[in-house]
């Protein structure tokens, strides 16, 4: 009796831990997202705090073609770089905790994305580059954060990562381009795959029940 | 034979790998390029990027967002005021989303 209590008891044990550690999904993880279906999004200058000076323009030319392809509508890069530079708005950081509320009213946008480059380091002895960038996307509406991930990303020019999915990436967006802007490219295509889709995506509002990503990741790639 | 279970697995999957929203081409690279030296040579590579994409669109078969408003942006830099707002009222028809934006900047030329 007492073998099949302590059996019992292990297996109840077992199942607590598993549910414990069962995926999150993206309807829990993204739960503001989805109530507020933000559309629109403005890409403001990254946060440089790393001592690559080039990393903020190079990083912010990356930035667009990512959040589009998965739905979202985003104003057009260059013309807010330069609207922004102009109305002395080019340092993130200067408003970083402000609201967002009067910049939705201004560029008639739902939500802000703010991008910290924390890390951008060229190794030339491993021949590799190492970013590392944290992605925040608030509400203009609420000011809530809609999306918070943070992305450590080792770019070498060795192709075999051990997944094929990763060599897949890698391999279809390797051109002849800066290493620089691929690492950028990089960063953001594991770092905004978690992000629910957008409105003009096939899987909009159908991806909540996919299971969310951690919130921090580190990840080694190659060409 | 394990190599080419790889290499037929990466065919299948590039080939049933639906085709993007968008084609933005080289466009980052060029927008970096422009940014960080804007001079005559950037411009037009640029420009002509540009004119390449809103002509060959991905599966949505439109423009990607906000490349109509740059390249109008870019024409009206290169003087090509009517053309440039003409191009920033397609972003208007095609995206109503970036209406607001797009209307300041209308009303900033025409000022």
């Amino acid at each position: 009796m007492k073998r099949h209590l302590i059996f019992l008891f292990s297996i109840a044990l077992l199942c607590f831990l598993a549910g414990c550690v069962s995926p999150v999904k993206k309807s829990q993880r993204y739960a503001q997202l989805y109530a507020e279906k933000p559309n629109s999004i403005m890409i403001l200058p990254p946060i440089n705090k790393s001592v690559n000076v080039q990393a903020k323009e190079q990083f912010y030319s990356s930035l667009t073609v990512p959040l589009t392809l998965y739905g979202y509508y985003v104003l057009p890069p260059l013309l807010t770089l330069e609207v922004l530079k102009e109305e002395s708005a080019y340092d993130t950081e200067n408003f970083l905790n402000n609201s967002m509320k009067p910049v939705g009213a201004l560029f008639g946008v739902d939500a802000v994305l703010f991008t910290t480059i924390h890390n951008w380091e060229k190794s030339s002895l491993l021949n590799n580059i190492t970013v590392k960038v944290e992605y925040m996307l608030k509400s203009t509406k609420t000011d809530s954060t809609l999306f918070h991930r943070i992305g450590t990303i080792t770019y070498s020019s060795q192709m075999n990562s051990g997944n094929i999915f990763v060599d897949l990436v890698g391999q279809m967006l390797i051109t002849a381009m800066q290493q620089e802007i691929a690492v950028g490219r990089r960063c953001n295509i594991y770092s905004l795959y978690d992000i629910p889709n957008g409105k003009f995506s096939p899987k909009f509002a159908a991806d909540s029940v996919e299971a969310a990503a951690s919130k921090e990741f580190r990840v080694r790639v190659s060409n | 034979m394990r190599k080419l279970l790889a290499f037929l697995a990466v065919v299948m999957i590039a080939g049933c790998a639906p085709k993007p929203l968008y084609n933005w081409g080289k466009y980052d690279t060029y927008v970096y390029s422009y940014v960080k030296s804007p001079n005559e040579e950037s411009l037009a590579t640029l420009m002509k990027e540009c004119e390449t994409l809103i002509a060959d669109c991905g599966s949505r078969n439109v423009p990607p967002p906000g490349l109509c408003a740059d390249y109008g942006y870019l024409l009206i830099k290169s003087g090509k005021i009517e053309e440039g707002k003409a191009m920033l009222n397609k972003e208007i028809a095609l995206y109503p989303e970036s209406k607001v934006f797009m209307e300041r900047i209308i009303k900033r030329i025409s000022q």
